[in-house]
């Protein structure tokens, strides 16, 4: 019996120190989660690369769709706030909705419903207030995501963006949060949290979860009802509940209900891109800026339609009367509208490509210049512009782009450190007696039989 | 069959980067109207049209013409308000921490803008030795005497371009000499722009890259008024391209010129011909393969955070006329700088522009917020202009690629010829200009250390308390079993 025992644990040490130093020697080439990827690797930072640029110009198109799908605001009598804003579409008539001339494709796919939710382990839900023009948009990862920020407006509101940055501790996130409502609209992401909550989705802790919800905001209270009506923790959990992979309504629904770009009805925005390899990479915008999304200075054409992909601006060609509005005036550069607000563009890019946090913020420093390519000027006194970037990691890469395998790597080495000192403490258990007795034989002659 | 399913059924027959490169050119010409060149951003550029029409900015270059490679001081004679933006993976910089809106300092005496990769950053001292010559730097002890300068630091931030090997010499890069050379000859403009300085080893995508500036009155948008001056100066050597590589290899940044930038400018009339954008870079070490680095400067008074935010907004120029820029194989870095000449007047109040901003006015009292914004979207132009700039000065040289003028025939003024064959004959190493004064460092061997004091000695290790506790251990058992023998467990042996 105690030879039996003694085998066993025995076999256990064994293959509890391989359990140990074997996973030990695979992470030595692979980089763990808290260095930096792509070190010295131009193969590693290419992929980065493809990737960034794909993620640039998605959030350009994700602009120019988000404008298009827009629609114009009749006055809705408040006081207080401005009663009317015109779509681009209306307000250059022949420019939408036209049988031929349309902006030529680059190379390249959109994914197949051409938004966020191309890319896997990435679910996106809207929430539009009923009665006045604000509401939420939340993306939802169930099975957790790297996340990055880059916030370059000088007039962000935001949450949980510290924690996403390169040099903090990797956390899954499970869900990014955009909101109308300036600071106030930041109470939806509490309701996403309470959403996340209910599904056990968060840092597990003893005793619960507790979910991490970044979020950015843009400002619109006041402009198309009262201003003291904004997006609620009720907004939130709506938002996260109708959350779902498929297609998704654009233009002036979620988060992107109450915005406005420069002259006209601004919205939220989707793009995605199949980069043929796997790697699927898409964007939204919620489009509410100081600027332009149109070149006033080129016949007020639109900066993201000339990234098009594949047809996906079908029917919108470039305004034929240049600038010159349906009344006849020009479609003015709004950088001083007549009642100055505070703006703010928000958004988010996305990848299935696995990314550790230092390559997650590098993606939403990409989104930032597909906003600079789409708007302009962006990230003014007035904006707040954020993008956050979202890596769900479905696909892996070279191992130096992100923490590949590191979970399991630490799921073995802690099962066999468990294997290591069970079995050794049984060994003790089994030999101590034998050795004590040996010991106090040899000791003691007094013991010893005669 | 629409007219996108041809395209794309005709790019994935014909997937050569050439062929496909024509034919997204030409079918951008063909249903996208074509930006006729005259289109143009209204603005006025300043008197020479660079940086320095911004007062209290003079500009110096020292260009190494037989290995193609160079420095140019940016030199704010009176000191300048600075903050820097780097956004990009592989940046070369010096004294870019000191700039954080948190730190002490807050002016810098010029900006470093080198070739050499991070070899040139050895052109920093030369520099600060030329300040330090002038007793021109941060106050850190006694004033100046006749014949002994001020006790002073020059704070010279920089940032370098890798043009190491560009032109055929690896072992060429700039030194300190250079630094000095470059400072020394400082002044106002015109300033030469194209293959001087910095930008004499630069390449932008497949083409000869260059140094580039630009000048333009910041307007304020409300009342029409001039409140000041913004410049930029440039060197553009980037990975991405600075061609509208689907829109007939028009210059990206010619979109944001005036039309005084682009007299005699046409979109290339063969449009893109046999040019292809570079591929992006797969293999090999992860260095630094392009980094436009540049100043953007104003006369009007910021403080280093809103230098900062400037710089950032500069940043989108770039953006917007090289694609793509901010990649992880640039390393692109923008100073910007503010000479604090200029207290702009807005609602008839000269006003200290942070002071203001910072007062978190109300709705109807915004007007310093605006204006900074009129300030940042010049800044964003003139980054775009001074790129064009730098593309149309630029000239085709042995060992490079050839210019824009070059390879597109007829788009410019100025006509420039292919370059000469790549087979460059490496002409012997001119002989490195002499700096006046250098002091030569102690020789090594010389430095004695200075007598370090004697470790005080440790006490000798004893038993560690692990083996005391298991003599301990093992005398119990020992004592507990001597003293009164239990029955041992079952299992075990028993004593006969």
């Amino acid at each position: 019996m105690s030879r039996l025992l003694r085998g066993l644990f025995l076999a256990g040490l064994l293959g509890g120190a391989v359990l140990v130093a074997v996973p030990g020697a695979a992470s030595a080439s692979a980089v763990t989660a808290t260095q930096p990827g792509c070190q010295a690797d131009a193969a590693c930072a290419a992929l980065v690369d493809q990737v960034g640029v794909a993620a640039e110009h998605a959030f350009a198109r994700a602009t120019a769709h988000a404008i298009l799908a827009a629609k114009t605001v009749q006055g809705v009598g408040f006081t207080g706030g401005s009663s009317a804003v015109t779509s681009y579409c209306d307000a250059l008539p022949g420019t939408c909705g036209q049988a031929t001339g349309g902006y030529a494709d680059m190379p390249g796919k959109t994914g197949p419903n051409n938004n966020p939710t191309d890319v896997p382990g990435l679910l996106a839900g809207h929430y539009t207030d009923p009665n006045v023009l604000t509401g939420t948009t939340a993306f939802i990862m169930p099975g957790g995501a790297t996340v990055g920020v880059e916030v370059r407006g000088s007039a962000p509101g935001s949450r949980e963006t510290e924690v996403v940055r390169s040099d903090q501790v990797t956390q899954p996130i499970n869900a990014v949060v955009l909101s109308g409502g300036s600071a106030y609209g930041l109470a939806a992401a509490d309701g996403v949290a309470q959403w996340l909550e209910q599904n056990h989705l968060g840092l597990p802790l003893k005793g619960g979860v507790v979910p991490i919800v970044p979020s950015a905001i843009i400002f619109d209270p006041g402009r198309f009802g009262p201003f003291t009506v904004h997006p609620t923790a009720q907004f939130g959990f709506n938002a996260a509940t109708a959350a779902k992979a498929g297609p998704l309504a654009e233009g002036s629904v979620g988060a992107g209900a109450g915005a406005e770009s420069g002259g006209v009805k601004g919205g939220i925005g989707f793009a995605s891109e199949d980069l043929g390899n796997g790697i699927i990479v898409a964007a939204a915008a919620d489009v509410n800026s100081v600027g332009d999304v149109y070149d006033t200075g080129n016949a007020c054409i639109l900066y993201g339609a000339r990234l098009q992909l594949a047809g996906e601006f079908k029917g919108v060609r470039p305004p034929p009367n240049g600038c010159t509005t349906a009344s006849g005036s020009a479609l003015a550069v709004n950088l001083h509208p007549a009642q100055p607000v505070r703006n703010t563009t928000v958004g988010i890019v996305a990848t299935n490509l696995a990314l550790d946090k230092a390559m997650a913020n590098k993606l939403a420093q990409y989104g930032q210049d597909g906003m600079a390519l789409g708007i302009r000027p962006s990230h003014t006194m007035l904006d707040g512009d954020t993008v956050f970037s979202i890596s769900t990691g479905t696909v892996t890469g070279p191992a130096a782009v992100g923490p590949v395998g590191l979970p399991n790597t630490t799921a073995a080495r802690g099962a066999g450190v468990a294997l290591l000192a069970f079995c050794g403490a049984g060994m003790v258990l089994l030999l101590a007696p034998r050795l004590l007795a040996a010991l106090a034989r040899r000791r003691s002659p007094s013991s010893v039989p005669n | 069959m629409t007219r996108h399913r041809v395209t794309r059924v005709a790019l994935s027959a014909l997937a050569t980067p050439v062929v496909r490169a024509v034919l997204v050119g030409a079918l951008a010409l063909t249903l996208v109207p074509a930006a006729p060149a005259s289109a143009a951003q209204a603005g006025t550029a300043g008197s020479n049209d660079d940086i320095t029409d911004v007062g209290g900015i003079t500009v110096g270059n020292y260009t190494n013409t037989t290995a193609m490679t160079g420095t140019t001081v940016v030199y704010a004679t009176s000191r300048a308000t600075a903050g820097v933006d780097v956004r990009s993976g592989t940046p070369i910089t010096r004294e870019t921490d000191l700039l954080s809106p948190v730190n002490e300092v807050q002016h810098l005496n010029a900006v470093l803008l080198t070739g050499g990769g991070d070899y040139g950053l050895a052109a920093g001292p030369g520099v600060m030795q030329w300040l330090e010559d002038q007793g021109i730097g941060y106050p850190v002890g006694l004033p100046g005497t006749p014949g002994s300068p001020a006790q002073v630091v020059p704070i010279v931030p920089g940032a370098a371009i890798n043009d190491l090997g560009n032109g055929g010499q690896f072992g060429v890069r700039p030194d300190n000499s250079y630094g000095y050379n470059a400072i020394n000859t400082a002044a106002g403009g015109p300033i030469p722009q194209g293959n001087v300085g910095a930008g004499a080893g630069a390449i932008a995508g497949g083409l000869k890259g260059g140094l580039g500036s630009a000048s333009q009155q910041v307007t304020d948008s409300i009342t029409g008024q001039s409140v000041g001056m913004i410049g930029a100066l440039v060197i553009v050597n980037s990975s991405g391209t600075p061609v509208d590589a689907g829109g007939g290899c028009r210059l990206l940044g010619a979109e944001f010129s005036f039309s005084s930038d682009l007299t005699n400018y046409k979109t290339p009339p063969a449009g893109c011909g046999s040019y292809v954008p570079p591929a992006r870079p797969s293999s090999g070490p992860l260095v630094n393969r392009g980094g436009v680095i540049g100043v953007v400067a104003t006369d009007i008074n910021l403080d280093k955070a809103l230098s900062q935010k400037m710089a950032q907004v500069a940043q989108d120029g770039i953006t917007r006329a090289i694609d793509p820029a901010h990649t992880m194989f640039d390393g692109d870095v923008v100073f910007g700088l503010s000479t604090g000449q200029v207290n702009p007047t807005i609602g008839g109040v000269a006003n200290v522009l942070p002071d203001c901003i910072h007062q978190e006015q109300s709705l109807s009292d915004i007007g310093c917020l605006l204006v900074m914004n009129d300030i940042l979207a010049a800044a964003h132009d003139v980054m775009s202009r001074a790129i064009t700039h730098a593309m149309l000065n630029a000239r085709s040289a042995a060992g490079f690629p050839p210019s824009y003028c070059a390879q597109f025939q007829g788009a410019c003024p100025a006509a420039d010829s292919a370059p000469p064959p790549t087979t460059a004959t490496h002409a012997a190493v001119p002989s490195k200009p002499s700096l006046p004064r250098l002091p030569k460092p102690p020789r090594i061997d010389k430095l004695k250390p200075s007598g370090l004091p004697q470790l005080p000695g440790l006490p000798r290790s004893g038993p560690s308390l692990a083996s005391l506790s298991l003599v301990l251990l093992l005398g119990l058992s020992l004592a507990a079993r001597r003293g009164a023998p239990r029955p041992l467990r079952a299992g075990a042996r028993r004593p006969a």
